[in-house]
């Protein structure tokens, strides 16, 4: 696994409170079950102040699961 | 899709119908669960009174009001708008309601809340958008943070939520910090 990935997968643990071997590119909302509304925009925040980075609109957008929340990241700090 | 406005991958805006105020619209307004953050819903809704307020939407200067929809299946799920909007100086309040909860409810606000600002700017060329919430409201200012929404003040305990005291809490988005941000390439 890349650093991005790593420490992607460690925030959604930590947001979703569900062990790191839980998480991975397929994860999403249905199949995550801690994945609600208000924890999907309380990750997105918490990446922003990790990766020091803004997500623009359409980012925010793309970001619906595991994978392409990780295909932001990259595209944007990798 | 039917007369879209402005479309996503998940949903779409449109102007409201008759059709959607004789469907489900009346009975979010009535739904304690969906209504629990609202500032101004405290009185049962019916059928009748949505038909009223679909027919008053077209003589309305100060209001733009949107059918949110989902692009697969052409469902009427909500609805969002720009209200309070003053013409002269450039601003206006964004609302929004989800009465069908979506699997994927995150992606789903998020894509209204990307489009309507995109319509606020962009197509009505307003200079600020506003958004005020309850402070028991635990979505709003995420949602709001995300989008760069700037904290401006409070009105203290003004309002009754849930038997209780709450904070008026007024946020603001200008258009030139809206641009900056979806211009940054990090």
């Amino acid at each position: 696994m890349t650093d991005i990935e790593n420490v992607l997968f460690e925030v959604m643990a930590d947001i979703f409170q569900v062990d790191v071997s839980e998480i991975s590119e397929v994860s999403a909302p249905g199949i995550v079950k801690e994945w609600d509304s208000l924890k999907h925009m309380l990750l997105l925040v918490a990446l922003e102040e990790e990766f020091e980075v803004r997500f623009t609109d359409d980012e925010m957008a793309k970001c619906i699961s595991g994978a392409t929340i990780l295909a932001v990241l990259i595209n944007k700090v990798g | 899709m039917n007369n879209p406005y402005a479309v996503g991958s998940k949903i779409y805006l449109r102007a409201p119908t008759l059709e959607d105020a004789e469907g489900a619209w009346h009975e979010w307004f009535s739904d304690p669960e969906i209504t629990k953050y609202l500032i101004d819903r405290y009185l049962p809704n019916s059928k009748e009174a949505q038909i009223e307020y679909f027919q008053s939407l077209s003589d309305s200067k100060d209001r733009v009001v949107f059918s949110v929809c989902t692009v697969a299946d052409d469902k009427h799920i909500g609805v969002c708008g720009l209200s309070s909007i003053n013409w002269f100086h450039k601003y206006a309040d964004y609302t929004y309601v989800i009465g069908e909860t979506q699997s994927d409810n995150a992606h789903v606000v998020i894509e209204m809340v990307k489009l309507l600002l995109d319509v606020a700017f962009n197509r009505l060329n307003l200079d600020n958008v506003k958004s005020v919430h309850v402070g028991c409201n635990p979505v709003t200012p995420v949602i709001d943070k995300l989008f760069g929404f700037k904290v401006i003040g409070s009105l203290k305990e003004i309002v009754n939520c849930h038997g209780q005291g709450e904070d008026l809490v007024i946020s603001q988005l200008s258009k030139q910090s809206w641009i900056a941000r979806n211009q940054e390439s990090n």
